[in-house]
This record gives structure tokens, C-alpha cells and sequence, in this order.
């Protein structure tokens, strides 16, 4: 039976201390409850003791199933590997043969789309305000460039044109400024058109 | 059993299983409270050796390993089967020497009430105990083992002894 003392505890842990203290000592010296309780224990901790008999067929037993186990697990092992270089191989094998078969390829015809020039991107002017500043995008603003090579598209060169009764010659005479461009248009007779 | 340079194991795994089964499968019997229970355990724990021989570093790590080990397999398997099953030892006797068959039948009486007293503890009660009590470890090999405060062991076994006692009352080996 369990004392009713309190000193339960302190004996149970008696059982385990070879030096018991003091007090437990004085004390289970007076009590029959905890006297009684630490024989108790004390049988308990023999058959605690006791080990479970493992027989040498269990052992026998035992030790070919873990040795049967880290076998199985070594084969596996072994298989994953083996199928890992097998895929690695056919995957080799698949794209070299891939690679040598020929190439049909299709290539669609292109749409007939008009050359057209595109606008410049727009260009921000400077204001005379730096806080007012006016995006301009239309209309596009043609550099005096990009005008001489569209007219002279239209226009044969002079060098080229011929002189009929009908036919414009054409006089051009540069500047030193690539962006100036001085157009003379005179009739087969010689009358310039303003 | 070789110790490399590197001062890992490079041992006969056959030959540690021989010279640590019994221990492992004593424990592990103890702590799960059946016999075939107890095998699964420490076939894992010998699974679990042959994975990470090579990390262990010299032969005396090999049994406190093993212990720590089988310790947590134990305590995985209670967490699987939350209801363990209380299964009679018959295959397990107490080393009592015992010929008088109404003495073995007593013992074995006792043995049933032992397993089934400890499958009532708590785990890390039971598990201390059994530490203590089977492997004969001291408190701070235990503490070291579970990974908890020595004077924590020191309540968990005491407590754990006065359960058993309850548990027990009446039955004498």
C-alpha cells in the first residue's frame, strides 16, 4: 500500500541512490508504510532486471533477416542504378538519332505588305519653360533628308533624264549643309518653275 | 573491426550484428512490450546501423548508438499503434533458474503483470526505467540518451517505480 506519510517519492528514489539520504534513512527507520514500500521496489527492480531471454534460434532468426534486408536493400540499390544509367543511355541514343534524320521544315509565304515609311518616333521639343513641356506627335516631322531621298525616288537624277519635248529637267544643287537642298525644276524649254 | 584513417568504421557488418543483438533486441522487447514487435524494432535499428556505418566514429560510439536509436524506433512504433497491444511473453522467460513448474507458472504470471504494467507507463516513464533497470545505465547515461535534465530522469524513474508498484500490487516474483 501507498504511505500515507508522503515520503512515497523521496523512497522511490532511495532505490536508486546507494547513498540515501540522511533524513529518508532516519525516517524509514519509523515508518512501517515505507519500509514495506522500499521491499516492494526493491522486488520490483529484481524483476526489472531480469532480461527477456533471447534464445540462440531467435538470434539465429534474427540476424538472417537483417542481413536478408540490408541485402534486398543493397540489390535495390544496385537495380536503381542500373536503370538509371539504362535511361540515361536511351535517352542519348533518341536524341543522336534525332539529330541525324533530316529537317522537312515549312516555312509559310510571306504576306505582301506595302513599304511603308514609318513615322519618326515623336519628339520632344524644348520649351521655353522647363516645367511645360508639349509631347508632339503628329503630324510626323520629316527631316529635309528623308525628303530628298522620297523625291528622288519620284525623280529621275539629272544625269539619267532624258530630253524630250516634255521631259523636267532637273537641277539640284547642294549646299554645304546636308540638310539644305536647293530644287530647280525647268521644262524642256528651259522655263524654271517656281 | 578496422578504424580508418579517416577514423570511421569500416567493421564487418555481420559481426556487429552478432555482438550487439541480443542487448538490441532485449531492449527493444522490453520497450514495445511484445516479442514480435520487439524483432521489427531492432531488425529497423540494425537497417539504420548498416546506413550510417560509415558516420560512426570508433567502436565504443557503436552501443550508445544503438540504444538511441532503438529508443526512437520504439517510440515510433508506440506512436503508430497507439493502442499497444499487450501480448503475453511466452517465449520470454525471467533468468530465475526456476525448475518447480508451479514456480515457473508464477514467474510466469509475473511476467505477463510486468509487461503489461509497463505498457501502462507513460513512454518516456517506461523508457527511462527500462534504461535504468535492464540496460543498467546510470541517471546521466539515461538523461543523455532521452536527451533530457538529469533530475528530470531522476522524478520520471521514481514516479515511474511507484506506478509500477500500483500496477503490480499483489504480485510477488
Amino acid at each position: 500500500m501507498t504511505p500515507e506519510c508522503g515520503w512515497a517519492e523521496r523512497v522511490a528514489l532511495a532505490v536508486d541512490d546507494r547513498l540515501v539520504a540522511v533524513e529518508v534513512r532516519q525516517h524509514l527507520e519509523s515508518c512501517l508504510d515505507c519500509q514495506s514500500l522500499l521491499a516492494e521496489l526493491q522486488v520490483d527492480q529484481t524483476l526489472l532486471q531480469s532480461p527477456p531471454d533471447v534464445s540462440e534460434d531467435l538470434r539465429a532468426n534474427f540476424r538472417l533477416r537483417v542481413l536478408a534486408a540490408t541485402s534486398n536493400s543493397r540489390r535495390w540499390w544496385f537495380a536503381g542504378a542500373v536503370a538509371a544509367s539504362l535511361v540515361v543511355c536511351l535517352a542519348g541514343i533518341t536524341v543522336q538519332a534525332l539529330r541525324t534524320l533530316p529537317v522537312i521544315s515549312y516555312v509559310p509565304p510571306r504576306p505582301q505588305v506595302a513599304n511603308v515609311v514609318s513615322p519618326p518616333a515623336p519628339v520632344d521639343l524644348p520649351m521655353p519653360s522647363s516645367s511645360a513641356r508639349i509631347s508632339r506627335s503628329s503630324p510626323p516631322a520629316v527631316s529635309a533628308g528623308e525628303l530628298m531621298n522620297q523625291l528622288a525616288t519620284l525623280l529621275q537624277p539629272p544625269s539619267q533624264a532624258t530630253a524630250t519635248s516634255d521631259a523636267v529637267v532637273v537641277l539640284t544643287t547642294t549646299t554645304s549643309d546636308p540638310e539644305v537642298i536647293i530644287i530647280l525644276l525647268a521644262d524642256s524649254e528651259g522655263v524654271f518653275n517656281d | 573491426m578496422l578504424i580508418t584513417d579517416s577514423g570511421s568504421l569500416s567493421m564487418d557488418f555481420e559481426s556487429l550484428v552478432r555482438q550487439h543483438e541480443v542487448r538490441v533486441l532485449r531492449l527493444t522487447i522490453r520497450l514495445t512490450g511484445n516479442h514480435a514487435d520487439g524483432q521489427d524494432a531492432a531488425q529497423e535499428v540494425f537497417l539504420r546501423l548498416h546506413q550510417n556505418l560509415s558516420r560512426l566514429h570508433g567502436p565504443e560510439a557503436v552501443l550508445p548508438w544503438l540504444r538511441r536509436v532503438a529508443v526512437n524506433v520504439c517510440f515510433d512504433l508506440g506512436r503508430r499503434a497507439r493502442s499497444r497491444p499487450v501480448v503475453p511473453l511466452d517465449s520470454l522467460t525471467l533468468a530465475t533458474g526456476e525448475s518447480d513448474p508451479e514456480a515457473q507458472a508464477f514467474t510466469k504470471e509475473s511476467r505477463d503483470q510486468l509487461q503489461r504494467a509497463l505498457a501502462q507507463l507513460g513512454e518516456r516513464e517506461r523508457t527511462a526505467l527500462v534504461l535504468r533497470e535492464l540496460e543498467g545505465l546510470s541517471t546521466a547515461e539515461v538523461a543523455e540518451t532521452l536527451g533530457t535534465a538529469e533530475s528530470t530522469i531522476r522524478v520520471q524513474i521514481a514516479r515511474a517505480r511507484l506506478k509500477l508498484r500500483e500496477l503490480l500490487k499483489g504480485v510477488t516474483v
